[in-house]
């Protein structure tokens, strides 16, 4: 995705997350490329441990692939992980120029099932969006470097709306 | 204290996230008790009490939310714990001072207060109550004489710790009273400091010069020091004095305050204050009101009794109308409960949100109720006008139709309250 | 799957006004078995009524009241009615002229069953 268009989809996607964050009652969301570009973030207070989230959720993502590919599958649906206070799941969300994926970690106030009900409506929203219908993706690895360190001062420089 | 920017609220979060010992737990308590959310200002005072236990600020609004949860034992507590760390310390000097007035103990109510008084010469509670003692004392001295007085003992500069029991003269009309032991002398600490606290430091010499100059850091005098006086408060008639319970004192037209004094104007030996008791705000009044001091603004309907009409019928436990923050309006639990009335609606406001959010999703409409079977007894929760909550709770074995009927009632009860109030 | 499990939904989704049935894991608010008439979203009712019973049972702790064991949610178009069976909760989702009390007794039956199942596993 080139920097250009990383403005009006940033602006566009916040509300969405917010939405989600708000019903779900999760503490931290993000939405990356499929090559680590971060789209929209809540909840992260420094941008270390987004670019370091946003890094490994990628490589997840990469990796569970593959093992679907390889147990011919398809395609996972989700991905989670409990931990003793805190969960983790992961998921794409499909738009016309690219997957895009999504990253949240809850703990009990919320669950499973209400992340997973609510990402439900925030992937229907997020698939329908027309600006997502024409981003331009990278050409080069210079360009690619480039959109990506503009993506994540976007996403760190909005006001963040951390209210859960 | 205005109420609390969410920037400083966040930023009080953070830094206490950051570092468990820092002091900004002390803001971040009054912040949240200021929103209603004691059961939160508790957790915070108690955690930072941990790593400051002689903070003398966290013990006193400690000492405060106990009190305003209704537990004067450990509000006590806290404020005994806070005059050892501070002996001059106002707030406990005047809390302890209407702790031992409640209790009947009106000698220590004195001490306590007199020290108050002299700290901040201008508190109308603490002058009041010093009035209305000075008045019970001076009604006690003025009693018709038996023909064999007592005899008078003055304070010995050592009490003897062994209780005394002073018997009456005969015809005196005032039945034998055990007197709780003396008080030890300073050289015997009080009680062991809780678990976890720092042992009390040492007490100071009493001070024995009479002109005692008002001070910040008066000590504690034991009763040695104090001016030699006779003392009468063995053979004192029973002070009924009234703790809140939201019963209306027998012809008045509104219910007692906190730390009503009431009883001694209507105690046996005490003649009714001659221009009566005045009118008194019917809404909760703040702490340590008294029925001498006229309060202002219009005289309201007692809130707990809102539904005393209910209570005490069949199998219902208590009646309690909340706002929508789940702060209690209205209402009551039995006696047995009535500590958790507030925690109650604090924790129902959280269900509400759940609810909502169900039947917002499920697309069910507006919610009209809800139904809860606990281990001993039915909860019944319906919105109430205003965007109040009237909560319902009855015995487990009350038939689910009767509940709801109940709550029917209720709130019609509940209405023009709720209109007003939430 | 456990018989007990079936038969539980299979009765209380043959109550008259029931439009879904379910029992759910009350800790990851998912489905572990359920019976929904069409478009009846069974993640949502799981995940939902989930939520609401444990925010519920703090309300019931708080109180000291002792355990909540069920919770009937009534709105405009329709009820909701959980009953607890420890990590399980038996759910049904009603239309507005269900019939409540036989709701009530067929979930409570089925909810003391998964805890019998509960008590017999351990």
């Amino acid at each position: 995705m080139r920097g250009t268009d990383l403005p009006r989809l940033v602006a566009v996607l916040r509300d969405p997350i917010e939405t989600f964050v708000r019903d779900s009652r999760v503490r931290v969301s993000l939405l990356i490329t499929g090559s680590g570009q971060i789209l929209a973030q809540h909840g992260f207070t420094s941008s270390y441990e987004v670019m370091n989230v946003a890094s490994l959720a990628a490589a997840a993502h990469a990796a569970s692939r593959a093992l679907a590919q390889l147990l011919h599958v398809g395609r996972w649906l989700h991905l989670h992980h409990a931990g003793t206070n805190q969960e983790i799941f992961l998921a794409t969300l499909e738009t016309p120029v690219e997957k895009l994926i999504f990253v949240t970690i809850f703990d009990t106030e919320s669950s499973l099932g209400l992340v997973q009900y609510f990402f439900g409506q925030l992937s229907d929203r997020v698939g329908a969006m027309p600006e997502l219908s024409y981003a331009e993706r990278s050409a080069d690895q210079k360009t690619f470097e480039a959109d990506l360190e503009a993506g994540l001062d976007r996403v760190l420089t909005q006001q963040p709306r951390n209210e859960v | 204290m205005k109420t609390p920017a969410p920037a400083d609220l966040h930023r009080w979060s953070e830094e206490l996230a950051r570092n468990p010992a820092s002091l900004a737990f002390l803001p971040l308590a009054r912040a949240y008790r200021r929103l209603g959310r004691r059961d939160l200002a508790l957790q915070l005072c108690l955690r930072g009490l941990e790593q400051h236990p002689t903070h003398v600020e966290a013990h006193t609004l400690l000492a405060l939310l106990y009190f305003e949860a209704g537990e004067r034992a450990k509000a006590a507590d806290e404020w005994a714990t806070v005059l050892r760390l501070k002996p001059g310390n106002f707030e406990a000097l005047r809390g302890m001072g209407f702790r031992h007035l409640e209790q009947g103990d009106i000698t220590r109510a004195r001490q306590h207060l007199e020290r108050a008084a002299l700290i901040r010469p201008d508190d109308a509670t603490v002058q009041e109550a010093l009035r209305l003692i000075r008045q019970r004392e001076a009604a006690w001295a003025a009693r018709p004489q038996p023909a064999a007085p007592p005899q008078a003992r003055p304070r010995s500069r050592a009490p003897s710790p062994v209780a005394r029991v002073v018997a009456p003269a005969p015809g005196s009309g005032f039945a034998e009273r055990p007197r709780p032991p003396a008080p030890r002398p300073p050289s015997q600490a009080s009680a062991q400091p809780p678990a976890g606290r720092p042992a009390p430091p040492p007490p100071r010499p009493p001070q024995t010069s009479p002109g005692r100059a008002p001070a910040a850091n008066l000590p504690f005098e034991p009763l040695a020091a104090a001016p030699p006086v006779e003392r009468h408060d063995e053979n004192l008639p029973e002070i009924e004095l009234e703790p809140w319970a939201g019963e209306p004192a027998p012809g008045s037209p509104v219910g007692p305050e906190p730390w009503s004094v009431t009883g001694l104007q209507t105690a046996r030996a005490v003649p009714p204050a001659p221009e009566g008791p005045p009118a008194r705000s019917a809404a909760r009044p703040p702490a340590f009101e008294f029925a001498g001091v006229a309060p202002a603004g219009p005289v309201l309907p007692d809130p707990t009794g809102l539904f005393e009409s209910l209570m005490g019928h069949g199998p219902i436990l208590g009646v309690l109308l909340l706002d929508r923050r789940g702060l209690v309006l209205a209402g009551r639990l039995q006696e047995s409960r009535a500590g958790v009335a507030e925690d109650l609606g604090a924790m129902l406001g959280g269900a509400i949100d759940e609810a909502l959010r169900a039947v917002k999703h499920l697309e069910l409409g507006n919610w009209r109720g809800l139904l809860l079977e606990c281990e001993t007894a039915m909860l019944h929760v319906a919105p109430a006008p205003g965007q109040a909550l009237l909560v319902v709770a009855a015995r487990r074995e009350a038939p689910t139709g009767w509940i709801v009927r109940t709550a029917g009632h209720a709130a019609t009860l509940a209405g023009p309250f709720a209109e007003v109030y939430s | 799957m456990s018989d007990i499990f079936r038969d539980s939904v299979l009765r209380l989704s043959h109550v008259p006004g029931v439009s879904g049935a379910l029992i759910v894991d009350v800790s990851a608010g998912v489905p572990v078995i359920e019976e929904l008439k069409p478009h009846t979203d069974g993640t949502a009712i799981a995940a939902l009524a989930a939520a609401l019973f444990r925010r519920t049972v703090q309300a019931s702790d708080t109180a000291g009241f002792g355990g909540l064991g069920s919770l009937q949610l009534s709105a405009d178009h329709g009820q909701m009615f959980i009953a607890g069976a420890n990590d399980l909760l038996v759910v049904a989702l009603l239309e507005d002229d269900a019939q409540i009390g036989r709701v009530r007794m067929e979930a409570n039956r089925a909810a003391r069953a998964l805890r019998g199942l509960d008590e017999a596993n351990a």
